[in-house]
């Protein structure tokens, strides 16, 4: 029997309204409620155009990544139907490569170069959220996805959890909550988490890659705990001087092609300016965040070891 | 969805929010820098840099760190409503001018190609032009 394909919808696509709607009624609560200003014109400009061309970038370009999605559906070893539980259970495993993909995306320059727009912002409010890469098809990532389509799942399904996973992202991109219900905050991503996770505080760095699920950042060691006495600090360790969306898209990239292009530089040298961690420089021995953390720990001993932190 | 309901909804949200956010917040400029709050920043990206001195460009929209003779130089500069640092070495700076107005800094930086330091003071704008071009 043929697999009926449920048409699914473009959910994040569908939840534009709703993004405006959030975004403008954060924005009162913290102007009228709070009297606190959360928002920059500029800045809010800035990532909404970036969430347009996210869109758009998305349509020229995503036939590409579905393209190949769909070829390897062709070796698949099960076909999977369209269930409930095994959308659930596409969703559970979907956010899992999520949480693979954005490990690399901070671990690794090539992917970086892309994630990082959505922290070039020193604001952190739900427009943030919408500050999204160009480029995310340049970099292969979309290659994760093809073990669950080997497993047996439809590429439209994984698409589609793909975006709920994205729509879920949206509201954990605010100041305004403080900290959920204990046990809501020990199985799923929340603000505090993510808070956390765009921060540069060094003990904040390289933590929460949580899509849905914190529960992967605290099996496989990267959670930290959000504390009120280091409260977040929001941006890149070096950031950006530009509310200009083509430069914010591509600053990255730019300098990481000059870097790997400088002269003098052996082939190696080159390759691991493309592909080692954010910061690595072929002139120091630790470089990145690992130099920010031993830094801060030099300077601050009693906090050695604790986490997010090295040991002396 | 269809682009003729996706391409409208974009067109009208996203200036609403846009309008809405400058009616609300009037874009207000960052607070303008102080010795101490210039040092505190600075310190918060560079925390090993020894300060010696600050000098503050008109109008505290940004301000120049310095290390000490010869030594190393930093920089506060306003970027909206905040602040970003950067060291200013021989692999940073292109060119050094002054202007009428102060001095403007070119450096290789992809997002910030031309920095204008405001120093209407002569006396000031030399020293810290002399101090940028010694360190």
């Amino acid at each position: 029997m043929d697999l009926v394909i449920p048409n699914f919808p473009a959910v994040t696509q569908l939840a534009i309204p709703a993004f405006v709607g959030l975004i403008l009624l954060e924005l009162f609560y913290l102007r009228k409620l709070r009297n606190v200003e959360g928002f920059e014109t500029r800045d809010t400009a800035t990532s909404l155009l970036m969430g347009v061309g996210n869109v758009v970038s998305g349509l020229i370009f995503g036939f590409v990544a579905y393209g190949v999605l769909t070829w390897a559906y062709d070796f698949r070893l099960f076909t999977i139907g369209f269930e409930w539980y095994w959308v659930l259970i596409c969703f559970i495993i979907d956010d899992l490569r999520y949480y693979i993909y954005h490990r690399i995306a901070h671990r690794c320059r090539w992917v970086w170069a892309e994630h990082v727009i959505h922290h070039s912002s020193q604001h952190y409010n739900l427009s943030t959220a919408l500050r999204q890469s160009w480029t995310g098809v340049f970099t292969g990532m979309f290659v994760l996805r093809i073990p669950l389509v080997l497993i047996g799942f439809h590429p439209a399904l994984i698409v589609f959890v793909g975006g709920i996973n994205l729509l879920y992202q949206f509201w954990i991109h605010t100041e305004t909550i403080g900290k959920m219900p204990r046990w809501f905050e020990y199985i799923m991503n929340t603000p505090s988490h993510h808070r956390v996770h765009h921060a540069t505080n060094p003990r904040y760095i390289d933590a929460n890659y949580a899509g849905t699920l914190i529960i992967w950042d605290r099996m496989f060691g990267t959670f930290v705990e959000e504390l009120e006495e280091d409260m977040p600090k929001y941006g890149l360790v070096k950031n950006i001087g530009t509310f200009n969306p083509l430069r914010v898209a591509f600053h990255e990239w730019v300098d990481m092609f000059r870097d790997a292009a400088k002269p003098g530089l052996t082939l190696g040298q080159r390759t691991r300016y493309l592909f080692s961690p954010p910061g690595w420089r072929h002139d120091q021995e630790v470089s990145g965040s690992e130099a920010i953390k031993a830094d801060f720990v030099r300077r601050n001993p009693q906090e050695a070891g604790k986490p997010g932190l090295p040991g002396i | 969805m269809p682009l003729y309901i996706l391409v409208p909804m974009i067109l009208v949200g996203l200036p609403l929010v846009i309008v809405l956010v400058y009616w609300t917040t009037r874009d207000r400029k960052s607070e303008p820098l102080y010795a101490e709050t210039a040092k505190e920043r600075f310190l918060r990206d560079f925390p090993n840099f020894r300060i010696k001195e600050v000098m503050i460009s008109d109008h505290g929209n940004s301000a120049l760190v310095f290390s000490g003779q010869g030594g190393e130089t930093g920089l506060v500069y306003e970027i909206g409503k905040n602040h970003l640092t950067r060291l200013l070495d021989e692999h940073t700076i292109i060119k050094v001018e002054e202007t009428k107005a102060g001095i403007d800094l070119y450096v290789n930086d992809f997002t910030l190609k031309k920095i204008s330091l405001p120093f209407s003071d002569v006396e000031t704008r030399r020293r810290a032009l002399n101090q940028l071009l010694l360190g």
